[in-house]
């Protein structure tokens, strides 16, 4: 066989119907350079990440042939666009986020970026835009004028798709030529950055529906991690990653700083996120470190996530060194209602714990069956169906339902059974005496723990990861497993180093 | 770039020979590669360069070439679709048309690829078979398209068929071998499709390679089978094709539709692909995934597995085993379990674009890419150094440098050229887009032929709030609860339950009139009903196979059920009673998946407990009301309270409240405990009865799809049933039968309402004010006047009625219904074409006689199948 014959086998292969005509390009592309002064990073020595509009660069456009030379008569518009990021001012805006190139050139282009990380390029595109900023003018623009400027058989903005805008001044196609810059190297993303954790509190993502590769401490050409991140929880539909942030609980382990106070989110936090999965994640365990995480974040009610995760990991071997999973955070009396406070450790590992004179039991009022019409629908301790017409969810402008939900919300020891059933999220109580507060569990993974068969019932401890949703009672606590939810009040939880570690990602038979 | 191992291990391995019998037998048309004549290279001669390319990507049309009602959901609404919880006009194959035309004017090397599964989803492909669906492909302008799973729901010969007639675009699967089509057997499709295509953009050379599915194609796995396909081995397939064509093409894509997790899996064990369109999930990935290829292991990427081209394969002897030595010199093992008679084959990571652009006609997809086979572009990308100056390694192992410094793997000119940066957009098809006239031109016949051959617009039921597909404890949702009982109660069918597969359900019922063909929407299927026997012991294979299944997409049921009840366990399997009891791991019956033994319980019978990853933990079929004149004749589980009013003593049947009500009668250590999830109790408050639990000894009648019958899904355990009997009744007609048998809104039992048709009779509106749960209006022949003006068309009651004629009908069936009859006038020229139709009168008739689809009809959840481990 040579590769002569090979290649006829290809060229049968790929013999076709209508791509017997191959399709004619302009050939034109454009060329962006960088003009000189500009700073652009290096992969070794990246610029932080732009969160502000700050990071200016200046830079210089030509319009070339199929040759290679300048088309200098090309007088048009071409589009500024960066990838990450977005475009903030393109020379002072004047034109929008659009260039004009007098004779195939421009230069000196002020280009402004915001919200860029990682390896970063600026994108030039001749779309066929000739923007107008003035819509009063007479004549108006040719995708505005009722005209088919370019013969075409179509008419103006929409119908006409050589038309980008209502103030295109031409109805004709661009040449579609395009070209990049060189990149400018960016860091890339921690937790804590996509997490909005210098930026947003933690109440959403800087980085909506952009692609992240998240900086998870692996430097894979060292091949070695400059810092942990760890899987700390795996649930039906995702899995949790908490960065711990270059200190360990450890301080025997070598080469690590302490954490302060201990606690490795103390004075950092928005360290973990939560990666939905859809499916169940296989090939990755609670205590594996990961090297790789890329996604697409985002705010699914206010909850950060990212979605369509990949990922590699470092599979965790107890034989070669501990689980780093951190400690939980536990949540005192008045932490509940700090907001701030639980945004910093949102999707990270909380628990409420009863010690000293806190005590912690499940919601005495908690039942399935319907509030009677007689007591005006008001929940009742066996009583606390607020979805009165069984279609499956509470409707808070019914003029039952909602007032029959919003007294159950009222009540420190109610659970609306429907959001139960729903969400399994439940009321766990915490007093110290003087103190009474409402919080919110998740026991469906701990199976063998029926929140409805402990109501009223005191509880040791419940650990979960904490999630976020803006609607409702917004911050729950979801147990991993078992190992999370501790009802005997005599018994302790186990370390994390412990709990929950065996769920099914680190299965040996799924690592292979 | 080693083209030469993976080649010769085709040879050995048969996809050559299959390859070079094509050739032989000339099914595939000769032609001559067009990339010389196009007179046309992407760089000027002899000089490298950057070039530009968009790929425009549509997936998953599902035959939805005409526009549709869409309840716009979270997802959608962020991808601009709609407002959230609003009902949209969306799709349209015209309107897609008018998108692609626009974009292809706005970019220079444009490429339409297409995902597959054109086919099935509404009733223009019931009707036509796919005809349009093909024709409108090729008017679209596709250049390349993949043959996907619905494309065979009318058959392979069908497919074929519509292919070889209408399109004018290559159809790609290389991971399919296909029957001898010299055979009299042969479906024709050897001839129509083709594993890859490389189509001349400008003078760019990118080839097409074409993966169809295999996880919803699960017959395929027999042999034979209905298709005449054998499937190959996904990653082995790719990379083959990726070899053969590198030295061809300056770029290669993968059109797939294998899912997912399928496309992440494949690009980490194959090196050499630029860019990845997938599809078969619906979903949109904006952005698109970038992930590193050349990493069969991650831990320690830089090299795939590939079959060792000198191996002769034995299948009567065990895969080499033992250590290796790469083209480095590095040692390595072998794997004979995961990677039989394959070797290391090095290569360098490189990133590669993964896109999903959606589903029924929804979005298009648009990636732009900047691609360069300038050696200084790409070290300089890889290495950080804005001058490139080819401080890079020849080092074939360079990838896999774990000493530092390490250098980056030098560019290899047989890669041709390398993605530098990607952009992509999806734009959504609204109603705001315009059509294409051409592709609307062609679709009016089609539009005609539909209103004249079927009953489309027949109103079958108002339905209030809608039934949702998707369940909101993720076990059984309101519109699966109604198909499912449709199922089961259909007469002439009447089984002890019935089954559904969650995914066969296709869009939820929106609120507002359900119509013939918003039931083709839902259920665009035509599948029929079977029945057949199960023993006890095979449904608790069934419902664990529904277990495990579930288990792996999120712990979300993948069936529906009526006149069952299930629990069923995500995480594991606390069942110790029954059939799933062992001494060793064999003893552990499943379908798939044997489970294993756990020989540290054991059970009352001195045996051990079977363990699961999941599984049905309880499984109930049939009524257990037992007879009573007070309360005290009801059980009670131990440790509860009796419930009042639990006797009821007008049909003289235990009911229950709750599981408590619904003590275990077995024999045993769970004798009068509670049974979790027996007792059927709504959601609404109305009281149950418990359930029975499942005998592994007893027999049971099934009514499900023939298609689950056949084994669809993975329900194996339902296609060596030899009990089966095809009824022949269309599912989609069981449903609106069903519903409309159901009553209208506001209905009550005619003794009370002392009118023959049991809705109260009236004169004005304040005499409904007290009907139901408020909303209705009185209405009658004359009484409503139509509103135009300010949006939706709705009534409003004119006059009163005579109360022999004026019935309370609700406001919104007359309203939507009014609205809905009106949409005939959107095309008609005629001024009076609303006055003349009298939309609200006709609504007024109409909602006193259709069925309103609400808890009635079973359109509500129940938890009967619950979710634990969620």
């Amino acid at each position: 066989m040579t590769r002569t014959t090979l290649i006829l086998f290809a060229v049968a292969m790929s013999c076709t119907q209508k791509n017997t005509l191959p399709q004619a390009s302009s050939g034109e592309r454009i060329v962006v350079t960088f003009e000189a002064g500009n700073t652009l990073g290096s992969l070794d020595a990246p610029l932080p990440i732009n969160f502000n509009p700050s990071a200016a660069y200046t830079i210089h456009l030509e319009m070339h042939r199929a040759d290679d030379s300048i088309d200098d008569s090309f007088d048009g518009y071409v589009r500024i666009t960066t990838k990450p990021g977005t475009v903030y001012t393109v020379n002072d805006g004047g034109d929008g986020r659009n260039v004009k190139l007098a004779s195939g050139v421009a230069s000196n282009v002020a280009v402004t970026i915001v919200a860029a990380f990682g390896p970063t390029r600026i994108w030039a595109q001749d779309i066929g835009y000739a923007p107008v900023a003035d819509l009063t003018r007479s004549p108006p623009p040719a995708c505005a004028d009722g005209i088919d400027n370019d013969n075409d058989g179509r008419v103006d903005y929409p119908a006409d798709p050589g038309c980008f805008a209502s103030n295109d001044d031409d109805e004709t196609e661009g040449t579609g030529a395009t070209g990049v810059s060189d990149n400018i190297y960016y860091a890339l993303p921690r937790i804590a950055d996509v997490r909005g954790g210098s930026t947003t509190s933690g109440t959403g993502t800087p980085f909506p529906n952009e692609q992240v590769n998240i900086d998870t401490g692996y430097d894979l050409r060292n091949n070695e991690f400059k810092w942990d991140t760890v899987v700390t929880g795996l649930v039906s539909d995702g899995f949790f990653a908490t960065d711990l942030q270059n200190c360990t609980t450890n301080t025997t382990e070598p080469g690590r700083e302490a954490c302060p106070t201990g606690d490795p989110q103390a004075g950092l936090g928005y360290a973990s996120v939560f990666a939905y999965t859809f499916s169940a994640p296989t090939k990755i365990g609670v205590c594996d470190r990961l090297r790789l995480l890329e996604a697409t974040s985002s705010d699914f009610f206010g909850y950060t996530e990212l979605n369509f995760p990949t990922w590699a990991v470092d599979y965790w071997d107890p034989a070669v060194g501990p689980c780093l999973v951190p400690e939980p955070v536990v949540i005192g009396i008045g932490d509940w209602t700090n907001t701030a406070l639980l945004f910093k450790n949102e999707s990270g590992l909380m628990r409420l714990l009863a010690q000293g004179t806190t005590t912690l039991h499940v919601g005495a009022n908690f039942g399935a069956a319907h509030p009677s019409a007689s007591s005006g629908y008001a929940p009742t301790p066996t009583a606390t169906n607020c979805d009165l017409n069984g279609d499956g969810k509470v409707n808070f402008s019914d003029a039952q339902e909602g007032p029959c939900a919003n007294a159950c919300s009222a009540d420190p020891e109610c659970t609306e059974y429907a959001s139960f059933q729903s969400n399994s999220g439940f009321t766990i109580v915490m007093t110290d005496g003087t103190t009474k507060i409402k919080t919110q569990g998740n026991a469906t993974a701990a199976t063998t723990f029926d929140p409805v068969a402990h109501k009223g019932q005191q509880i040791a401890a419940f650990t979960g990861m904490l999630r976020y949703f803006s609607g409702g009672s917004q911050f729950t606590l979801q147990a991993r497993c078992d190992d999370d939810v501790i009802a005997e009040p005599s018994k302790q939880p186990l370390d994390s180093a412990h709990a929950c570690v065996n769920q099914n990602g680190n299965n040996p038979d799924q690592q292979q | 770039m080693r083209l030469w191992p993976t080649f010769s291990r085709a040879v050995s391995g048969g996809l050559f020979a299959w390859a070079a019998a094509t050739l032989a037998i000339g099914s595939t048309p000769a032609c001559q590669l067009q990339t010389a004549n196009a007179g046309q290279t992407p760089c000027p001669p002899g000089s490298t360069c950057q070039v530009n390319l968009t790929l425009l990507h549509t997936a998953d049309v599902h035959s939805r070439l005409l526009p549709y009602e869409l309840l716009i959901t979270q997802v959608d609404g962020n991808l601009g679709l709609g407002t959230i919880g609003q009902t949209r006009n969306v799709g349209g194959a015209a309107r897609m048309g008018y998108i692609i035309k626009r974009e292809r004017a706005k970019a220079d090397r444009s490429l339409h690829i297409s995902g597959g599964d054109i086919f099935e989803g509404a009733p223009i492909f019931n009707f036509f078979s796919g005809e349009p669906e093909m024709r409108v492909q090729s008017a679209l302008g596709v250049d390349a398209a993949v043959l996907s799973n619905h494309e065979f729901d009318r058959g392979a010969v069908n497919v074929a068929r519509q292919i070889q007639k209408w399109a004018d675009f290559p159809v790609l699967a290389a991971n399919y071998i296909f029957a001898d089509p010299s055979l009299p057997t042969s479906n024709n499709l050897d001839g129509v499709i083709h594993p890859f295509t490389v189509l001349n953009s400008g003078g760019l050379k990118v080839a097409v390679i074409g993966c169809g599915n295999l996880s919803s194609l699960t017959s395929v796995f027999n042999s034979p089978n209905s298709f005449g396909i054998k499937p190959l081995n996904t990653t082995e397939t790719v990379q083959f094709y990726v070899d053969l064509l590198r030295p061809l093409a300056d770029v290669i894509v993968v059109d797939s539709h294998l899912g997912l997790d399928v496309d992440q899996r494949v690009i980490t064990q194959t090196t050499g692909v630029d860019v990845w369109l997938g599809s078969h999930n619906h979903i949109v990935i904006s952005p698109p995934e970038q992930i590193s290829d050349c990493a069969a292991d991650p831990q320690n990427p830089g090299f795939v597995w590939v079959t060792d081209p000198g191996v002769v394969i034995d299948v009567h002897k065990k895969p080499p085993s033992g250590s290796a030595v790469d083209a480095a010199g590095n040692t390595y093992q072998l794997d004979p379990n995961n990677h039989p008679y394959s070797i290391h084959r090095l290569c360098k990571p490189r990133v590669v674009t993964l896109a999903h652009s959606g589903a029924f006609a929804k979005y298009v997809g648009r990636l732009d890419l900047v691609l360069s086979n300038t050696p200084s572009d790409i070290i300089a990308a890889r290495t950080g150094d804005p001058n490139g100056d080819g401080s890079c390694s020849t080092d074939p192992d360079a990838a896999k440098c774990t000493t530092p410094p390490c250098q980056v793997p030098c560019y290899d000119p047989a890669d041709g050229f390398e993605v530098l940066s990607t952009k992509y957009q999806v734009f959504p098809i609204t109603e705001d887009v315009p059509e294409d006239p051409v592709i609307k031109q062609l679709l009016e016949p089609y539009q005609r032929q539909l209103q004249s051959l079927s009953d489309l617009t027949t109103i079958a039921g108002f339905s209030p709030n809608g039934a949702k597909r998707s369940a909101p404890a993720n076990g059984d949702s309101p519109l699966g609860n109604l198909i499912a009982a449709a199922n089961w109660l259909r007469l002439g069918i009447q089984t002890d339950f019935a089954l559904t597969n969650t995914t066969g359900i296709r869009q939820d019922l929106l609120p507002g009139p359900v119509t013939i063909d918003e039931a083709y929407d839902i259920f665009p299927f035509d599948n029929t009903i079977t029945t057949m026997y199960l023993s006890g012991v095979e449904i608790f294979q069934m419902y664990d196979f529904v277990a495990r299944r579930s288990a792996s997409r999120g712990c979300v049921s993948q069936a529906q059920i009526a006149g069952s009840r299930v629990r069923i366990n995500c995480t594991g399997c606390t069942r110790s009673t029954g059939i799933a009891t062992c001494q060793q791991d064999s003893d552990c019956p499943a379908v798939e998946t044997l489970g294993t033994c756990d020989l540290t319980r054991t059970t009352d019978n001195n045996e051990h407990p079977c363990n699961y990853p999941a599984c049905a933990d309880n499984v109930y079929i049939g009524f257990s009301a037992g007879k009573c004149t007070q309360d005290s004749d009801c059980p009670v589980a131990n440790g509860a309270p009796l419930t009042p009013g639990i006797c009821n003593v007008g049909t003289g049947l235990c009911t229950c409240q709750s599981d408590n009500d619904c003590p275990d009668p077995t024999p045993g250590p769970n004798l009068g405990n509670a049974l979790p999830n027996s007792c059927n109790k709504q959601n609404n408050g109305v009281a149950g009865i418990c359930m029975t639990p499942v005998s592994a000894t007893n027999v049971y009648e099934l009514s499900t799809s023939n298609y689950l019958a056949g084994g669809g899904s993975g329900f194996r355990v339902l296609q060596r049933n030899t009990t089966q009997i095809n009824s022949g009744i269309n599912q989609r007609d069981a449903m609106l039968d069903y519903i409309r048998q159901g009553k209208p809104c506001g209905w009550q039992d005619p003794k009370i309402t002392k009118t023959d048709d049991g809705l109260t009779s009236c004169s004005t509106d304040a005499e409904c004010a007290t009907v139901g749960t408020g909303g209705f209006v009185c209405a009658c022949d004359g009484s409503s006047t139509v509103n135009t003006g300010g949006g939706a068309l709705t009534c409003s009651s004119g006059g009163s009625c005579d109360p022999k004629d004026g019935r309370c009908i609700p406001s919104a069936c007359r309203d939507g219904v009014a609205a809905y009859r009106a949409t005939r006038c959107a095309l008609s020229q005629s001024p009076d074409c609303i006055a003349s139709i009298s939309p609200c009168d006709a609504a007024s008739k109409i909602c006193q006689i259709v069925a309103c689809v609400d808890d009635k009809l079973s359109a509500v959840t129940d938890n009967r199948i619950e979710m634990i481990g969620r």
